[in-house]
């Protein structure tokens, strides 16, 4: 049922990710169910993810995003710059997200 | 794993093959008409075939087909002269099969009326492939594919004082996201009649007994005081699977694995878009999800009757 993002990412500037306006978000639990509306197509995102997700506001910065996320899952700034980048490469490839 | 794809919307559409040749001139002597929800189908055919059919199907609860309007479906069964014993189904004036023996002719236009129903009622109403029950106004939705016991369990269950909705088709209103019966009988399969024997001591004897091309199948109709009075509102779904000799366990699971199978088993969700994505997940939030492990009947059956009266 459920198949990860195999495609190399495309690379997408992520300086102020931005969700796409016709992407329905659904909280589940401590995940999130995205429904992309015009090609008919969910998406689910595990609990960091999801976070992520919800991070991305049009105005905070990767940067400003990774921080959040370092202090949130106790990481160093570092790690959690590469969580958020591979991240928002697969929100991006899968065309959820606009920079 | 960050970003996972829903790749499967769905069960396939039941989309029996379909011929060119049209319906002769009607011969039939006979007919009878077949409800679920608002779906209509009229049957047209000898009038003895049409006897035993209309054994097969229980009668719907009056307060689900109020909103039934005209006829949605046309059967039609021709006895095939070139080759005697033989019959060709036809659906609104096109062929969808010649059947051969007799003994399978009952079963595939049950089949077809059911395809049919699944396929009008899409439109209207959320469908899952699920078994689907109730105890006190507490819905259990029982999603899963082909062979995992929903049939047999939900006929356990009927035994055990529970109400029926389905034992093969949730049906969800997308008004107020609350469980519908689909007025079908249960199709119980060899293994099943076997492990019922006990409990459902009509298999032995007074339910008819089908064969549906692969095997046979018992039709077992629902006692008419099973069916609920009302819409049941979504309490718990719990995915079965019939695993032989493993050990009987309930285990609660998350919502997301619950969700996950319901989209899976989902007929035509995407024909609902957001709306029908989002309806669902809000129903969801007041359920409670379970992986039922079944070897054996009796203990499924017992820890499902002590989930629902917790």
């Amino acid at each position: 049922l459920i198949t990860m993002v195999h495609q190399r990412p495309q690379r997408v500037s992520t300086d102020q990710p931005t969700p796409r306006a016709d992407v329905a978000a659904y909280p589940v639990d401590d995940e999130i169910v995205l429904y992309d509306t015009p090609h008919g197509q969910g998406f689910v995102l595990n609990p960091t993810a999801a976070r992520i997700w919800t991070l991305c506001d049009g105005w905070r910065t990767t940067a400003a995003i990774a921080q959040v996320v370092a202090t949130t899952y106790a990481l160093s700034y570092e790690q959690a710059l590469t969580d958020v980048c591979e991240c928002l490469e697969h929100l991006g490839r899968a065309g959820l997200v606009t920079s | 794993m960050f970003v996972s794809a829903w790749s499967t919307w769905g069960v396939p559409a039941l989309s029996p093959a379909r011929h060119s040749r049209a319906a002769p001139a009607a011969n039939a002597n006979s007919r009878c008409e077949v409800r679920v929800l608002a779906f209509s189908a009229r049957v047209h055919g000898p009038a003895a075939i049409l006897r035993s059919f209309r054994e097969l199907r229980p009668r719907a609860p009056s307060w689900t087909t109020g909103r039934t309007g005209a006829v949605t479906a046309t059967f039609e069964v021709q006895v095939d002269t070139p080759r005697p014993g033989s019959h060709q189904l036809f659906r609104d004036g096109t062929l969808l099969s010649v059947v051969e023996p007799p003994i399978d002719l009952l079963s595939a236009l049950d089949a077809a009326v059911n395809a049919a129903a699944i396929q009008a009622l899409g439109q209207l109403y959320l469908l899952v492939h699920a078994g689907a029950v109730a105890y006190a106004d507490r819905g259990v939705l029982l999603p899963a594919p082909a062979g995992s016991g929903k049939t047999t369990l939900v006929a356990a269950l009927l035994a055990e004082g529970f109400q029926y909705l389905s034992d093969e088709v949730g049906v969800f209103d997308p008004r107020s996201w609350e469980l519908l019966p689909f007025a079908k009988s249960l199709s119980v399969k060899p293994g099943g009649a076997r492990a019922l024997a006990s409990v459902h001591a009509e298999l032995a004897k007074d339910v008819p007994r089908l064969w549906s091309g692969r095997e046979l199948i018992w039709y077992l109709p629902p006692p008419t005081a099973a069916w609920p009075s009302g819409p049941v509102p979504l309490r718990f779904i719990v995915l079965p699977e019939y695993v032989p000799g493993a050990r009987t366990e309930l285990v609660p699971i998350g919502r997301m694995p619950g969700l996950s199978r319901v989209v899976q088993q989902s007929y035509k969700l995407q024909a609902h878009g957001a709306y029908g994505l989002g309806g669902l997940i809000e129903a969801l939030r007041t359920a409670e999800c379970y992986a039922l492990t079944i070897g054996q009947l009796g203990p499924a059956v017992d820890q499902l009757r002590e989930l629902v009266h917790g």
